[in-house]
């Protein structure tokens, strides 16, 4: 499985972001090969929608997981239809401890409370 | 190599508030900067910071429907379908009112229509003493002003990373609209400058409003807060009600507008209220907030 | 006749001038098309006499008719209407109205349903004038439909005067066209001569006959605009000179015309608006 954490640098050292959707990178564990790797956020430059398109990246990379300090409704909402499992953790750790909370169960799982779709 | 970069945006709410003075106040106390001017309507911090421009570029906004007159048998379907009323009745484009949908194009039976892109402003690099200015002009009454302004943060960020500076200052625009909101999405702090007016005040609120929808921190300044002591006090309350901080108060001051139309920057030449250690507090909070 | 009130850089006076050329008149509609932030309202006393809210249309899909084509999503050029593997997702406050995801839907899919984008509000003063102003809701991106909403209040047998928004983009446009004369208020500053030029600019375009006048002046610095409107040939109407005590009263929501000086500057206005404008 690949999970994603917005980031302020493109390694697992990096500096953890607050803002999901304007981050400047998001850094990726894949957790088959146990590596991490980087990609730039293209959503930073949108004027609009930057939360969607952010989304939309990591779904093309295959990302299933996602881990964030805050993730306003809206990204919900866009993770929840790109089948991505939003996460939450608190404080300001470096993207690799992120990664020892997730696995030592110290994240709290998001909800989206789905609209009535006709 | 990345470096982390913050980015602060003053921004008003309400015009004249002192929003471009405060920011050229701020700017000597950065040293790896680069300053970004959103206000693209009325773009002013070039009057005082910059040499020439160095770099030009044209900034092409959504795209316009061109008619082919050869095509074209005046149905008028185009016209109907337009929720913009964007089309006159001799087929010319009307000035500011399309919005760039390509529904005419779209329901075209001839297909006389085609959209083209379309020139709407210039985005300018300059240097000046303090770092790297980015600038825009839109050419007056055009639209997307808003994708302007969050072209002007682009290159700022992209001059930000090329030149290894970790701040960059960004001057917004007054108001709540596209422009505003493209000012301040992803920065790092809001400095919200406001004045001790009834105008000042109902602003204020209408703006912090916007910026809650938007999840930023945000610091107050209170600029010639002796106009009103007691609408001072009013926004003093309101602010520690809705749990955000007033972090300056600044004195209506004769000689900041002298030094500001001699084209100096107060904070330059002037010692009194800017060795003060409000000001110097003032400085200090910003860099550790963003 | 429809004068609007116009000046590029934010907080010049535009709405100092217009409560208090309104206040003036025996008969007049005021109109703040400042619809992002209006403050009219402010300065003005009256009853509210009515309230209307300004509507938008936007996308709803009906998930069981979808085929998934992505058609609409391929179509919205503002990224308001975006098809995912599991359903549709809309943000209506990007959505601009134009009707196309619906006309491109092969399967009818979609309906339009309302969503209030700002109001209308107007207040009629104790001695018969109106003033109507339009409040953007926050978060919504544009204020055009408002503006067009407040303008569509326009009495055409009476003088109109309209606030406009600071800076020249669309809002200013939708605010300024039409009006049969411009008064650009501007500060003798070169943030304030700077702005004033865009502005010239736009009205040229939109073939506004303008004139100035000069809020805030002080004769060390007045030479600033009185260079730039004699250059480009552009009448001065007046000044409004700087005086804290103006500036005191305006925090504190009230007219100037009780002020002798400040009334004389607006009779002097006034004269030499009316002979500009019927020039």
């Amino acid at each position: 499985m690949k999970i994603a954490i917005p980031a302020q640098g493109d390694n697992q050292y990096a500096k953890t972001s607050a803002r999901f959707a304007r981050c400047s990178h998001f850094v990726i564990y894949d957790s088959t090969s146990l590596t991490f790797y980087a990609i730039e956020n293209s959503a930073i430059k949108a004027q609009s929608g930057a939360g969607i398109e952010a989304v939309k990246q990591l779904a093309s990379e295959d990302v299933t997981v996602v881990i964030a300090p805050h993730l306003g409704p809206k990204a919900l909402d866009a993770l929840d239809a790109l089948s991505i499992k939003p996460y939450q953790y608190d404080g300001q750790p470096l993207v690799r401890e992120v990664l020892y909370k997730y696995f030592e169960k110290d994240v709290k799982e998001l909800h989206y409370a789905t609209q009535t779709h006709v | 190599m990345v470096n982390i970069m913050r980015e602060i945006a003053v921004i008003s709410g309400k015009g004249g508030t002192g929003k471009t003075s405060l920011l050229l106040n701020i700017i000597p106390y950065f040293d790896d900067l680069v300053i970004a001017d959103c206000d693209v309507d009325a773009p002013d911090l070039h009057i005082l910071l910059a040499k020439e421009i160095y770099k030009t570029r044209d900034f092409i906004g959504f795209k316009r429907p061109s008619i082919d007159d050869t095509l074209c048998n005046q149905c008028g379907i185009c016209k109907t379908m337009c929720r913009f009323h964007a089309i006159n009745d001799d087929y010319t484009l009307k000035q500011g009112a399309c919005e760039g949908c390509q529904v005419c194009a779209y329901v075209c039976p001839n297909n006389a229509i085609t959209m083209h892109d379309y020139i709407i402003g210039s985005l300018f690099n300059r240097h000046t003493n303090f770092g790297e200015l980015i600038d825009a002009r839109l050419i007056p009454g055009e639209e997307s002003s808003g994708k302007l302004v969050s072209e002007v943060r682009n290159i700022a960020r992209e001059e930000a990373i090329i030149q290894k500076k970790d701040t960059i200052l960004i001057d917004g625009s007054p108001g709540i609209a596209c422009n505003v909101i493209s000012s301040i999405t992803g920065v790092d702090l809001i400095v919200l400058v406001t004045e001790p007016s009834m105008s000042g005040f109902h602003d204020l609120k209408r703006v912090l409003t916007l910026i809650k929808i938007f999840s930023i921190p945000v610091k107050i300044v209170i600029n010639k807060y002796d106009l009103s002591l007691e609408k001072t006090a009013e926004i003093k309350e309101y602010a520690a009600l809705k749990g955000i901080d007033v972090i300056l108060e600044i004195p209506y001051d004769n000689q900041m507008l002298a030094s500001i139309q001699d084209c100096v920057i107060p904070s330059l030449t002037q010692t009194t209220f800017f060795q003060s250690s409000a000001w110097l507090t003032f400085i200090d909070t910003i860099k550790k907030n963003a | 006749m429809k004068l609007a009130i116009l000046s590029g850089k934010g907080g010049t006076g535009k709405t100092m001038l217009s409560v208090n050329l309104f206040s003036y008149k025996n008969h007049a509609v005021l109109l703040d098309c400042d619809v992002e932030e209006p403050n009219d309202h402010l300065f003005i006393e009256g009853r509210l006499f009515h309230k209307e809210l300004v509507t938008k249309q936007y996308p709803v899909v009906t998930e069981t008719r979808c085929i998934h084509c992505e058609r609409c999503g391929d179509f919205c050029q503002f990224n308001a209407i975006v098809p995912t593997k599991k359903r549709i997702l809309v943000y209506e406050e990007l959505c601009h109205d134009c009707g196309g995801c619906k006309l491109v839907c092969p399967t009818n899919a979609i309906r339009y349903e309302n969503k209030a984008v700002g109001t209308i509000t107007s207040i009629m003063t104790p001695t018969n004038k109106q003033l109507i102003y339009g409040t953007l809701e926050i978060g919504e991106i544009s204020g055009v439909s408002i503006i067009e909403h407040v303008k569509k209040q326009i009495q055409p047998d009476q003088y109109n005067i309209i606030d406009c928004p600071p800076g020249t983009s669309c809002s200013t446009v939708e605010a300024v066209q039409g009006a049969d004369y411009a008064i650009i208020v501007t500060e003798p500053t070169v943030f304030g001569k700077s702005d004033m030029a865009m502005v010239v600019e736009l009205l040229d375009k939109l073939h506004i006959p303008r004139g100035i006048i000069i809020n805030k002046a002080d004769l060390l610095y007045d030479h600033i605009i009185e260079e730039y409107a004699k250059d480009n040939n552009i009448s001065i109407l007046g000044k409004i000179p700087f005086e804290k005590t103006y500036a005191k009263e305006l925090a504190n929501g009230n007219t100037l015309l009780h002020n002798k000086e400040f009334l004389n500057a607006i009779q002097h206005i006034t004269t030499q608006l009316d002979g500009e404008y019927n020039a």
